[in-house]
């Protein structure tokens, strides 16, 4: 078996994948309820990607764990224990969403540079004839850090975060959810969606180029037209 | 605090990751180019190139940046810029807080659910 090259603490997560492993195969129910705890959630926020709704998304994870438990003696593990099952998770809605004859994530066949859009507006920036500073910011964007704590923290704010991942390209929103909402390393969502660790990277920088703007407008309202450089952060102070 | 003094060779070594060393590196590194024409002549050159970096292309960087997805000397140009740019540097750290509001706490699973699922298993691989 390969494994990535790694810290110590990657391969403690192996050896402590391994363990969880073996018991899963000899039975250990404990173990299996572990699992489903660990990894449930994250599945969930996987399905719904694909699915029309909450209660289709939660029948899929049904499914997927199903599959997993019969599963188990044809795991190799050769990928993670949460990226086999997040494979199974897709592979279960991605057939699902087909049969409703939906439009459906498919990064592994996207054209990253399809739909490509500069991560911040032209006009935020000093045109490229611009004899001083060309290319540079017309005004700095605003730091984040003055606005208060409760307004980023808000639940308005939670929601519009998954307003604006929901309103992503498909391939963008399932690169963003598993790496920036779940959390999970860009080896393992390449992996899971089966794509490169270019594509990965520029599916990643434009959504969350997308987020950060749509945040921007909540923030900091009326930042994305132009103003001073030193007027900008003086409105919410 | 102070480091070892560094000779010529490590000086040109170093000076694509002036910008990424540690203070006390760096120390070592202003106290030899303060004594040393060639290696300040060198840095002055690298720096104004890397310097040359409009904040347009910066934002198109930060990705790779953050995912250490650059060579040495692409990474010394945009920690150089970062460095000059008061504007980058808010962009940066509006990305990050992105990234951290982002981020959910997955929910546990429903009692009920997890239940039924355990039992499943049971009867399907327990017993051994």
């Amino acid at each position: 078996m390969t494994t990535a090259d790694g810290a110590g603490t990657r391969e403690a997560g192996v050896a402590r994948e391994e363990a969880q492993l073996v018991a899963l195969r000899a039975g250990d129910a404990a173990a299996f309820g572990e699992l489903v705890d660990r990894l449930n959630g994250s599945l969930l926020r996987l399905a719904r990607m694909y699915a029309s709704n909450p209660a289709i998304a939660e029948e899929v994870v049904q499914e997927a764990w199903i599959g997993v438990i019969q599963g188990l003696d044809r795991f190799e593990g050769r990928s993670s224990l949460r990226t086999w099952c997040s494979r199974i998770v897709i592979n279960i809605a991605r057939t699902r969403a087909a049969r409703e004859h939906r439009q459906i994530p498919f990064s592994a066949f996207d054209d990253p540079s399809a739909g490509a859009e500069p991560a911040v507006e032209a006009e935020r920036f000093l045109p490229a004839s611009d004899p001083e500073w060309p290319g540079h910011w017309v005004s700095y964007p605003a730091r984040w850090d003055e606005v208060p704590e409760e307004r980023a923290l808000a639940r308005e704010t939670r929601d519009l975060i998954d307003a604006a991942i929901a309103d992503l390209p498909p391939s963008q929103r399932e690169v963003i959810t598993l790496r920036d909402v779940n959390g999970w390393g860009a080896d393992e969502v390449c992996n899971a969606l089966g794509i490169s660790a270019t594509n990965q990277r520029v599916l990643l920088h434009r959504a969350r180029a997308r987020v950060r703007r749509s945040l921007e407008r909540h923030l900091v309202p009326g930042e994305t037209s132009m103003g001073q450089v030193d007027g900008g952060t003086a409105a919410f102070r | 605090m102070n480091a070892e003094p560094v000779t010529c060779a490590e000086f040109g070594e170093l000076l694509d990751h002036y910008f990424d060393v540690g203070p006390v590196q760096r120390a070592a590194l202003d106290a030899h180019s303060a004594g040393c024409a060639t290696c300040r002549d060198a840095f002055v050159r690298a720096t104004e190139e890397l310097s040359d970096l409009p904040c347009r292309a910066f934002v198109e960087l930060v990705t790779d940046y953050l995912e250490r997805a650059m060579s040495a000397r692409e990474r010394a140009r945009v920690s150089r810029h970062l460095e000059l740019c008061e504007g980058c540097r808010s962009y940066l750290a509006q990305i990050r807080t992105t990234i951290e509001l982002a981020a959910t706490p997955a929910e546990p699973p429903d009692p009920a659910l997890r239940a039924a699922l355990v039992a499943a298993f049971r009867a399907t691989r327990g017993g051994s």
